[in-house]
C-alpha cells in the first residue's frame, strides 16, 4: 500500500499524492525526512499551479515505474514506443504552457521553490526556445514586458549591438 | 511609517537615476521605483505619492485586461539557467529587453562568454561587410556585419577585437560582440605592401588606462606600438641584433617576446623602447621557432609543424627553465595563423581534450592532432557555403571579448 501525503496549496485546496510522486521534489522530500510533514504539507503554490506540477511528477513517476517492471524481451521496441509517448506528452505539455505564459511563469517559480531539477530544466529550455531567434521587441510583446528604456538609452544599447552577431 | 526625509531621498534617488541615465557610457544605472515628482522643488506629501502609485497601477491593469506575470522579475538563478540554453546572438538580445534583464546581462556576460566554444571566423572576399562565425562543435553559423569593410584587409585578432587595416594604413579595431570600435590613424609604411604578414596585439595600459596596439614586423625587423591618446608610433629596431623577434604575447602585465635563437625577453615600452633578455635553462631542441599561447596562469609555447613536429612547453619562472608539457588535461590548444593560440577546456562542448585544433591559413577545414603529433580527424567547418571562399580565417575566442589584457606602461613606471 503506497503511503499518501496531503499537500495544501496556498488557496487551501488539498491534494492527496503518493509519496513516490512527491519525493521528486527535494524540498518536500527534505520536509518528510525532517519529520516536519505530519498531516497536511502547506505549500506556497496556488492550486492551479500545483495541479500542473503534480501532472508533471506523475508522468515522470509513471515512466520510471514502467522501466523497472520491464522484461528484457521486447524492451527495445517498448522503450522506443515509450520514448515517443513521452515526447508526445511533453510536446502537449509545452504547447499548453506556450499558450498560457502566466502558468509557465508560475510553474517556473514553483519548480524552483519545490526544487524539481528535471522540471526546472525542461521549463528553462522551453523559455530559451521561445526567446531564440526573436528580436527584443518581439520578446517584450510575448511576455508583456514593458520597455523601460528611454529612447536615448535604447538607441545607445542597440548601437552597441547594431551590426554584430545576426544569427 | 514614512518620514519627511524618506520622501526627499526618493526625490534625490529619482534625480540620480536621471543623471546616470544620461551618462550612457558608465553602465551603472540604478533601479528606482518609477515615480513622477513633477512639481519642481516641492516635495509631494505621502498621500499624493500613494495616490499616484495607486492610479498608475490601476491604469496598467485596465490597459492589459489581464493580470500579467512580472517576467522582468524572474529570479537571476532562473535567468542563468535559461541563458545557458541560448546561443550568443540570443543572449545578447536578452540584455536589450528591459532594465532588469540588462542588469542580469551585464553581471553575467563574462561567465556566459567563458562558457562558449572558440569560433572559426571567416572573412570572405566576396561579401564586403559580412564575416561569418562557425561553431565547429554544434555546426552553427553566425553572421556579423562589420562597418565599411570595403578596401580593408584583415590583419589579425586580439582580445576579442578584429584588427583590420585600410588602404591608408589606418588600423581599425572592431569587437563584433560588444560593438566597440577604435581607429588608430596611419601607421607608417615601409614600402607599398600591407601588413598582412605581421603580428598585432592589443592591450590596455596601466597605471594610466589607454589602448595600446603593438605590431611586430619580422620582415622589417621592427616592433611598432602606439597608445591611443598619442599621435605618434614608437619604433623598436632589431635589425642590428644577432637575432630576430619571432613572436610576442601579453603575460603577467608584460609583453614577452621570443627570439629566433630561442631567447625569451620582455619588451619595455619606455622611451626609447628596449628588449630585456632573460636567461632560461633547458632550452629545447625545436623544429621551428615556438609560438606563444595565451594562458592565464602560465607562459606556454608551442612548437608545431603539421604532421612533422608538435611539442608544448611552459616556462618555470622560479627555476628559470623550460619545461616540456606532456598533458594538457581537459584543455585543448587552438592554433591558427593570425591570432595568438589559446588553451580552452573542450569537454563541455563534446570536443576532444588534450589535443591541438589547427586551422590552416585560408582553409575551410580544421585539423585535430593528438599531443604526440598524430592526425586524429579533420572537421569541415563549412560545406558548400557560397559566401565562404575565405580571404582570411582565424579563431575567435568569445571568452576574450569582454576583457583586455593589461600591460604595465614603462613610460610611467620604471622597468
Amino acid at each position: 500500500m503506497a503511503i499518501m501525503y496531503a499537500l495544501k496549496s496556498s488557496d487551501n485546496e488539498i491534494f492527496e499524492v503518493e509519496q513516490k510522486v512527491i519525493e521528486q521534489s527535494e524540498t518536500i522530500k527534505k520536509m518528510i525526512e525532517d519529520g516536519a510533514a505530519t498531516g497536511e504539507i502547506p505549500l506556497q503554490v496556488s492550486s492551479k499551479t500545483l495541479a500542473k506540477v503534480l501532472e508533471w511528477c506523475k508522468q515522470r513517476q509513471h515512466k520510471t515505474v514502467e522501466n523497472e517492471n520491464d522484461d528484457n524481451k521486447g524492451k527495445r521496441k517498448k522503450e522506443r514506443d515509450e520514448d515517443d509517448d513521452i515526447k508526445e506528452w511533453e510536446n502537449k505539455f509545452s504547447d499548453e504552457l506556450k499558450a498560457d505564459k502566466d502558468v509557465l511563469f508560475d510553474l517556473l517559480l514553483a519548480s524552483n521553490y519545490l526544487d524539481l531539477p528535471a522540471l526546472l530544466s525542461f521549463l528553462c529550455q522551453l523559455v530559451a526556445d521561445m526567446v531564440a531567434g526573436k528580436m527584443p521587441e518581439e520578446i517584450r510583446r510575448m511576455f508583456n514586458i514593458e520597455n523601460d528604456f528611454t529612447p536615448e538609452e535604447e538607441k545607445a544599447i542597440t548601437a552597441e549591438h547594431g551590426w554584430a552577431f545576426q544569427p | 511609517m514614512h518620514t519627511h526625509t524618506n520622501i526627499i531621498s526618493y526625490f534625490e534617488a529619482e534625480k540620480m537615476r536621471e543623471m546616470q541615465s544620461n551618462d550612457r557610457g558608465s553602465h551603472c544605472f540604478q533601479l528606482q521605483p518609477k515615480m513622477q515628482l513633477s512639481i519642481s522643488g516641492m516635495v509631494l506629501k505621502i498621500d499624493d505619492i500613494r495616490n499616484y502609485t495607486k492610479t498608475s497601477r490601476k491604469k496598467k491593469t485596465t490597459n492589459n485586461c489581464k493580470n500579467w506575470r512580472p517576467w522582468p522579475d524572474l529570479p537571476v538563478e532562473l535567468l542563468d539557467i535559461i541563458s545557458s540554453h541560448l546561443r550568443i546572438a540570443d543572449y545578447l538580445k536578452l540584455g536589450r529587453v528591459c532594465w532588469k534583464w540588462r542588469y542580469f546581462f551585464l553581471s553575467s556576460r563574462q561567465k556566459f562568454m567563458a562558457s562558449q566554444p572558440p569560433l572559426v571566423l571567416f572573412v570572405s572576399s566576396r561579401a564586403k561587410r559580412t564575416c561569418c562565425f562557425y561553431d565547429i562543435f554544434d555546426f552553427i553559423k553566425y553572421e556579423a556585419k562589420l562597418p565599411y569593410f570595403c578596401c580593408k584587409s584583415f590583419i589579425g585578432l586580439s582580445c576579442g577585437y578584429t584588427i583590420m587595416e585600410d588602404i591608408l594604413s589606418n588600423i581599425w579595431l572592431t569587437n563584433p560582440i560588444t560593438g566597440h570600435q577604435h581607429v588608430f590613424a596611419s601607421m607608417p609604411l615601409f614600402d607599398d605592401c600591407m601588413h598582412i604578414c605581421e603580428h598585432t596585439i592589443l592591450a590596455c595600459t596601466r597605471p594610466y588606462p589607454d589602448f595600446l596596439v603593438v605590431v611586430l614586423s619580422k620582415l622589417h625587423c621592427i616592433v611598432r606600438f602606439r597608445r591611443y591618446r598619442e599621435t605618434y608610433w614608437s619604433v623598436y629596431h632589431f635589425a642590428g641584433k644577432p637575432w630576430k623577434i619571432m613572436d610576442m604575447v601579453v603575460f603577467n602585465a608584460r609583453i614577452f617576446v621570443i627570439t629566433s635563437d630561442l631567447q625569451i625577453g620582455v619588451l619595455s615600452l619606455g622611451s626609447p623602447p628596449d628588449v630585456l633578455l632573460l636567461s632560461f635553462k633547458c632550452t629545447p631542441q625545436v623544429s621551428c621557432c615556438p609560438r606563444f599561447v595565451a594562458s592565464n596562469d602560465r607562459l606556454v609555447l608551442v612548437d608545431f609543424i603539421p604532421s612533422v613536429a608538435l611539442a608544448v612547453y611552459t616556462i618555470d619562472f622560479m627555476r628559470r627553465e623550460w619545461v616540456k608539457v606532456d598533458n594538457l588535461g581537459d584543455q585543448s590548444l587552438f592554433l591558427g595563423d593570425l591570432v595568438t593560440p589559446s588553451l580552452c577546456s573542450t569537454t563541455k562542448w563534446g570536443g576532444r581534450s588534450n589535443c591541438v585544433y589547427y586551422l590552416p591559413f585560408k582553409s575551410t577545414r580544421c585539423f585535430v592532432y593528438s599531443l604526440n603529433g598524430e592526425l586524429l580527424s579533420s572537421i569541415i567547418v563549412s560545406e558548400a557555403d557560397p559566401i565562404v571562399s575565405p580571404r582570411m580565417n582565424s579563431w575567435y575566442f568569445p571568452h576574450q571579448s569582454y576583457g583586455i589584457d593589461v600591460v604595465r606602461d614603462d613610460k610611467y613606471v620604471g622597468m
